[in-house]
Order: C-alpha cells, then structure tokens, then sequence
C-alpha cells in the first residue's frame, strides 16, 4: 500500500538492518527506466514483485530477486496536455491484482499485475478543463480513491470514488462549492467557478471512523488574491470525507485565503496521540506554510501548530485555531519577502512517523520568497498587468532532515542539508530513518539523533521516498532516483548550483552485504 | 558622413567629408542628435529588460530595492501540482 499502511506512517517494522549494521548495507541490484523528466514514486512491493510508475505514466513490473523486467506499460498520452509541473506520475495502487494509476490526461487507468494489460480506463475529467493527474490513488475497500491536479489553472478540483471492478464513479467531492453551495460565499463573485483547488497528493484512512483525510490545493489565481476575495473553501484544507459516501464531516483550513501557493496537500499521518494521559485520535500534518500541525481527527479542531522553519506570513493563532495572517505579507505589486517561499518549508515529499521513537522524520526546505500580485492590485492603481508569482532569492535556500515529537510539535532533533531536502523518508524498527537529497545522496540516519550512519551517491537527484522490504529472508531498501518534475522551487534560484541537475531514472536496490550471494541475483542465472 | 572625436588634452573634432579628413573646432559637429540616439537606445534597452522581469510598473520604478531584489529572477507562476 501506497505510504504502507492506511495511515501513511511509512514505518517499516523490519529491523534486519539497524543501526550496527547499516554499514555493511551494498547496493545488490539497480533497474534503469530509460525515462527521463523525474522519478517521484514510492514503488509498491507485492509478492515478490516491484511496481512503479514513472513520468508519462509508464509502469513497470520488475522481479524483486533479480531485478528482471517483468513488463512494461506505456500510456499513450495525447498531443495536447495541461500540467503545471512536470510530466511526473507519484506512484500507484494496488488491489487484488489490479494495479491503479492516474494519468496526465486525466483517467483513471487499471492494469492486470500480472501482464500490464489495461482492464479499464476511465476518465476523470477534460483536459479542456485544464485537468491532469500525477497522484497516487489508494484502494478503500473495494474503491479506488483519487484525486486531481490543475489548481495553478482555472480549474475545479475533486476527490473521487471508483469501483475497483469495473471503474464506475460510485462518489465525487468538489473541493470547491458550486453554486448555492454551502461556503459557496468564500468566494468572491464567480471566482468559484475556476477556483482550483486540486487533489494532487493521496489521503489516508481511519477504519474505525470510516473518515478519509485528504488534503486540497491551493485556490486559483495563486497569487492574486484580489480575484478571489474570501476564504476560499476548501483549498489549502484537510477534509475529512466520510468514505462510503464522500460527504464531508469536518474541514480545517490551514491557509485562509493562500496568496503564496502553500497548498495543503501534504500528507496527513495519523497517529494516536498520549495527551496529559489521554489518548487521542490525532491527524499530523507538515505543510507547506511552515506549520507543523495536529488536529484531533474526529472533530477538526486543532491540537497545536507551531512553525518548523522561518515563517513570516503568520503572527500565531486565534482560539479556534484559525491563523493570524500578518497584513505585511500579502503580495504586492513592489514585492514582498514572504518565509517559507513557495516551496517551503516542507514539499509534498512524505514525513514518515517512527511508533519506537514517537517522532515524525520530516524533509524540510528553508527558504524565502519575493512574491509579487500584478493582477487586480496594479490594475486598482493604474498600472499595467502583469504575471503574478514569486521570485526566489538567490543563494539562500537549504535544507533539513528534522525530527520532531509528534505529541508536542517539539524539535527533537535537525540536520542541516546543503540543498533543500525534496524526497521522502522511511523509518524503520532497525532504528534507521532513509531519505535522499536532490544531490543524489541517499542517507540512513539514526532515528534517535540523527547522526548520518551510512550514505550513497546514487548519480541524480532524488524526490521519490523509500520503501523496505523482506523477501527470502532478507530485508532490502529500495529508492528511485532521478531528478526531474518542477524543481526550479528546491534548485534552480533558491540553490543555484543544482540548476544544471543531471535527469536520472534508476530504481537502486540495498541489502546487507553477503559474500557470494550476488551471482544470486543475476537474472539469466539457472 | 562618419563623425569622430580625438582623445587629445585639447579636444579637436574631425569629420570626413567628400573622402576628405577636416579638423574643424567641436562645437561645431552635430553630436547632439548622436547622443540623443544613444539615450534613445540604452532607454530601449532597459525598457527591455524591465518588460522581461515584469519590472515596469511605475511603482516599482520608484522602489529600488524591489528592482534589485528580483532582478535577475524569473517570475514563478506555480511549484507543483
């Protein structure tokens, strides 16, 4: 499952390889995709067999004991695309099976495990409509639940449910109300029509409550704000939706009114929480406007939020958990300087949850941002329009992998990265927290200090997240790296000596070394 | 016609005229149009430049800073999506 479990805690239980012995770690396999533009997936392992997805939502199937290419899906994509981001695809789904992907045409698309074969293909919506999808969905039941991209677009977006036999829309949640909708009058005049809000990340899922929390993007225009007066519901919220219907329980809005394209579609960890001796059913969440969240998953209402990197946008909290947006920060024709920029302070690259340590392993990017309106403010002072976005500021992002004690929000502990971290994490009962850097490093470090125990330069930069694995015995460690997607954000201006990135497309395998053991592995081996 | 001015202490202005070489007093050349040409030109060059960083709105103009700030940076519209 895609994050391993319904919660997202991407918490391997294994512990073959720990702390003492992550130095013998080798690589023991490598499968090269043959394509370019970025790897962001976090590859599934089934019975022996990794599934992946790549960018132009290819898929493969690939034996996990030699690294032999089991078969190869290629979507036929058309001519005419809309995504705002990079061709990329961040992984699939799989039930009983059937292997799930979304496609940057916007389907919805199942493929036989077995051969790769398409079973069926839905659509999701129009291109025309500025739709495209690069998320990963997750299987509920017997439902495939997916989300939608184009929020940097006039766009609307939705979560949807399918049947996972024959593809039928069973439910649809817009994130944005329609017309004599409720909350409709977040939006000023029509601006709901194409206010955005896409669904580009996955959600997680409580059993026991039958809720689903799904995390939805920023409104449209991005940055001008002007257009679009109001709160603007549900961008920049968790919804809770309940998951045989799709209706909606509660929401919270970690951006009213986003002007700085925070989003809010990193993924929500649920975990229970030990508060003052009671337990509580808790929803963690690092989003992009810097604030480390958790909210009480049942009823919405906000446990804590407390800044992980430099935050200016913000001055704190109301007593219903709403922010106190600082006037100073809203985009301007002149310009202002605005912490986190708009990549910051964390992406929607996994944070991973260790239940032995009770932290949360987060990838983090420090940085600021120019962010400027030239829409409806130049026009107001009769000026000319222009684009409106951000500008980064150059030579000043970094990086971190920080944890943190989910039940306080407290740092635990931090370790500066030269360049923006922008892949996920794995945390393992070995003690061992994985991540890789857009550099290519890809490092195990201690759970418990975050000292760097082990370190290997995998030739691209990296943006995907691991995953572990036990097969025949032995635990492995696998990541994709391969540089790609929009990265100007981490790289380009905010780290300029990774503008010139190499592009990658390798899936690398690890292992604890074992003398002989590698003629094991050679595919054509009888 | 080409127009020409020596470097020497005591400025002295040439012009060549019918394949002639003249020395003839400065004051006496028609440089004002020329330097109203190159004002012209390097006007549309930064005019140029500012239309590409999306730097010509007056406001900013009268705010520096913003032109040294993001100057040499593109204008992002999104991250990812």
């Amino acid at each position: 499952m895609y994050g391993r479990d319904y919660a997202n805690l991407r918490f391997s239980p294994l512990e073959q390889i720990n702390r003492e012995n992550i130095k013998n770690v080798v690589p023991i396999w490598s499968f090269q995709t043959g394509v370019p533009d970025g790897l962001q997936a976090t590859p599934l392992f089934v019975d022996g067999v990794i599934y992946l997805s790549t960018s132009w939502n290819h898929a493969f199937a690939i034996d996990a004991r030699t690294g032999a290419e089991l078969w190869h899906y290629k979507r036929r994509l058309p001519e005419k695309l809309v995504f705002c981001c990079g061709p990329v695809n961040r992984g699939l789904a799989i039930l009983n099976g059937t292997l799930f992907m979304a496609t940057l045409d916007a389907h919805l698309v199942a493929l036989d495990a077995q051969t790769g074969r398409a079973r069926w293909d839905v659509s999701l919506g129009r291109i025309e409509d500025n739709l495209s999808a690069t998320a990963p969905p997750i299987v509920v039941g017997d439902r495939v639940l997916v989300g939608i991209a184009g929020g940097d677009y006039a766009s609307r977006g939705f979560i949807d449910a399918y049947d996972a036999q024959n593809g039928r829309r069973l439910w649809r949640f817009d994130t944005i109300p329609k017309e004599n909708e409720k909350n409709v009058e977040t939006w000023s005049g029509d601006s709901y029509k194409g206010g955005g809000g896409g669904t580009w990340m996955n959600g997680s899922y409580d059993p026991e409550l039958n809720l689903i929390y799904w995390g939805v993007g920023n409104p449209y225009p991005d940055h001008d704000g002007d257009a679009r007066e109001g709160d603007n519901l549900y961008t920049d919220c968790v919804v809770a939706l309940e998951a045989d219907t799709g209706r909606l329980r509660w929401h919270y809005q970690f951006t009213p009114h986003d002007v700085w394209d925070y989003d809010g579609v990193n993924e929500m960890v649920l975990v229970d929480l030990d508060l003052q001796g009671q337990k509580t059913k808790a929803l963690l969440h690092a989003d992009r406007n810097g604030h480390f969240y958790a909210i009480d998953r049942g009823n919405g209402k906000l446990i804590y939020a407390k800044p992980f990197v430099r935050v200016t946008w913000t001055r704190g909290f109301d007593s219903s958990g709403r922010p106190l947006v600082n006037p100073e920060a809203i985009p301007t024709v002149e310009g202002v300087t605005v912490c986190p920029g708009a990549a910051g302070g964390k992406e929607w690259n996994a944070m991973a949850y260790s239940p032995g340590t009770q932290m949360v392993y987060l990838p983090v990017i420090e940085n600021c941002a120019v962010f400027l309106n030239n829409g409806v403010k130049a026009r107001q002072l009769n000026l000319p329009e222009g684009e409106s976005g951000f500008r980064y500021l150059p030579n000043q992002a970094y990086g971190k992998v920080m944890a943190i004690h989910a039940a306080t929000g407290e740092l635990a502990w931090e370790v500066k990265t030269r360049t923006p971290m922008a892949g996920g994490m794995l945390a393992t009962a070995g003690g061992l927290v994985f991540a890789g850097d857009p550099e290519g490093n890809f490092s195990a470090y201690d759970a418990k200090d975050g000292r760097i125990l082990w370190s290997y330069q995998t030739g691209s930069g990296i943006r995907a997240a691991p995953i572990s694995y036990r097969l025949d015995g032995r635990q492995y460690i696998a990541i994709l790296s391969g540089m790609g997607g929009a990265v100007g954000g981490f790289t380009g201006a905010g780290a300029p000596w990774m503008k010139n990135y190499r592009s990658g497309d390798t899936l690398y395998v690890f292992a604890l070394f074992e003398p002989g053991a590698s003629k094991r592995y050679h595919a054509g081996a009888h | 016609m080409l127009h020409g001015r020596r470097r020497l202490a005591t400025p002295i202005c040439y012009t060549l005229s019918e394949g002639v070489f003249a020395e003839l007093p400065c004051q006496a050349l028609p440089t004002g149009w020329i330097l109203k040409a190159c004002v012209r030109l390097f006007g549309i060059f930064v005019g140029l430049r500012l239309k590409r960083c999306n730097l010509s709105h007056k406001a900013k103009l009268r705010n520096p800073k913003s032109l040294l700030r993001g100057y040499w940076q593109p204008i992002v519209t999104s991250t990812t999506g």
